[in-house]
């Protein structure tokens, strides 16, 4: 069953085959844990893998909770033009803050030049560290290691 | 008329032993060798104090290489890389993180694909036929021409190419860092069944993705003069962990030797700092100049990192 699920995965099915396959799958556990591994191993290799925390759940139930608006807006084009100036100063104000949070991106927090101490080993930042080695190591060990510290 | 005739097959002859024995050829059949070759073995690497055991198995895929990587000790943690996109599966507490890596340079696939750059900076030298993992190896010195990069020793597979041991060494003959097959087999078999993580499906799958601001930021730094030999291979803008603070990270190498130079602002309440410090057999050096912290990284000699930090203005 592990390699029909594969070969699914793989686009070796034909659509006669996809039915039976389908529905073996829904009635063995076994089966749907073989399904959700090859769903995974799938998604992670091309990188569309998105993990269903706790969180999103949560997320997505206070979505179906809110209430849905039926209907649109509607449309007067004597309006349209004056409503398409009015976002002129929003998108004025929106630029500003872009410059200023670019600019306090890259502008220095600290200003202070005396109060340098010097550099001890047990106060190097592990995220340096970690960043270097994920990055630059030859020794697979500490490349497959590395890197998780700031990961959650 | 005979005589030169004779002359001629002698240059010939000497001419193509030489090619044969050129050490340089070494290091170009052996990237060529980890590249294209179906290989599946065991290696231990050593690396600050701590030796580990891998498993590893290489194939070429029509042009495509795949690579899967997995320790045999210790908390489990594998690596499938597939091309260039590289992804790496980290056990933390109960969850398995996977992370996506730009890049790797992993033994054995470590010598670079051109010899020219290492030719400026490195004297090679040949040593006798040696054994590894139960198979002959030619043994090839790399020996820097200055103090900014170390020693490294390779034992080539005389049958393959392939590297089946990589010894690190100081200027002291001091033991930097070492990476060895215990056991390899080279193969033919046109099979990627093995190309999958290990999935544990009692574990929670989170993806953490760092995102690369590098495209929209100016380099607001300057470089002076860097040891010979160096050029920037890399370029990466992440947040940091403190807020509001962008961390640039860029990466040196001069095809074996690799450094990482970090430049990024002090926040507010930390104190920022200078001098040099050691880990392992890794040198840090760090400096404080206008408000941002500039530190390089590396397994290279202490005056190499220092050089670098000297090298950034603003």
């Amino acid at each position: 069953m592990k390699d029909k699920i594969s070969s699914l995965f793989d686009n070796e099915f034909s659509d006669a085959e996809l039915d039976n396959l389908l529905s073996d799958v829904t009635k063995k556990k076994s089966h749907q844990q073989s399904w959700a591994y090859y769903q995974i191993t799938r998604d992670v290799l091309n990188g569309n893998y998105v993990s269903s925390s706790p969180m999103t759940d949560k997320i997505m139930d206070t979505i179906e909770k809110e209430p849905t608006q039926m209907g649109g807006y509607v449309h007067n084009s004597s309006t349209t033009l004056r409503a398409e100036l009015n976002y002129l100063p929003h998108v004025f104000a929106f630029s500003v803050l872009l410059l200023i949070a670019f600019m306090v991106f890259q502008s220095p927090i600290n200003s202070a030049s005396s109060n340098a101490v010097l550099l001890v080993q047990d106060e190097i930042p592990s995220e340096i560290m970690q960043a270097h080695f994920a990055h630059t190591a030859t020794n697979a060990s500490y490349f497959v290691q590395t890197g998780l510290t700031n990961a959650q | 008329m005979t005589q030169r005739f004779f002359l001629l097959l002698l240059s010939f002859f000497s001419s193509n032993v030489f090619a044969q024995t050129d050490p340089w050829q070494f290091i170009l059949d052996a990237h060529q060798a980890c590249r294209n070759l179906n290989y599946h073995g065991v290696l231990q690497a050593e690396h600050l104090q701590e030796i580990r055991s891998l498993e590893i198995i290489h194939a070429k895929h029509g042009e495509q290489e795949y690579t899967r990587i997995n320790t045999l000790d210790g908390t489990p943690s594998e690596l499938l890389s597939q091309g260039n996109a590289t992804f790496v599966y980290g056990t933390k507490q109960d969850n398995v993180v996977i992370q996506k890596r730009n890049q790797h340079r992993l033994f054995p696939a470590v010598l670079p694909k051109s010899t020219s750059n290492l030719k400026k900076v490195y004297q090679i030298d040949m040593g006798k036929v040696d054994r590894v993992a139960g198979r002959p190896a030619n043994v090839i010195i790399l020996m820097p021409n200055d103090e900014y990069r170390y020693f490294y020793h390779f034992w080539l597979d005389k049958e393959t190419s392939i590297p089946l041991k990589m010894i690190v060494s100081d200027h002291s003959n001091q033991l930097i860092e070492q990476t060895s097959f215990t056991k390899v087999n080279v193969n033919s078999e046109d099979d990627l069944s093995w190309f999958k993580p290990d999935i544990d499906l009692s574990k929670e799958y989170v993806m953490h993705e760092e995102e690369d601001f590098s495209a929209n930021t100016p380099r607001f730094w300057k470089m002076a003069t860097i040891p010979e030999g160096f050029e920037e291979i890399s370029f990466r803008v992440t947040r940091s962990s403190v807020p509001n603070v962008l961390n640039h990270h860029l990466i040196y190498s001069d095809g074996l030797a690799s450094l990482s130079l970090f430049i990024q602002p002090v926040p507010k309440g930390q104190k920022p700092k200078q001098g040099s410090a050691k880990v392992g057999n890794t040198n840090i050096s760090a400096k404080y100049m206008k408000g941002y912290q500039v530190m390089a990284v590396g397994s290279v000699p202490q005056k190499t990192v220092e050089s670098f930090v000297n090298s950034v203005s603003f």
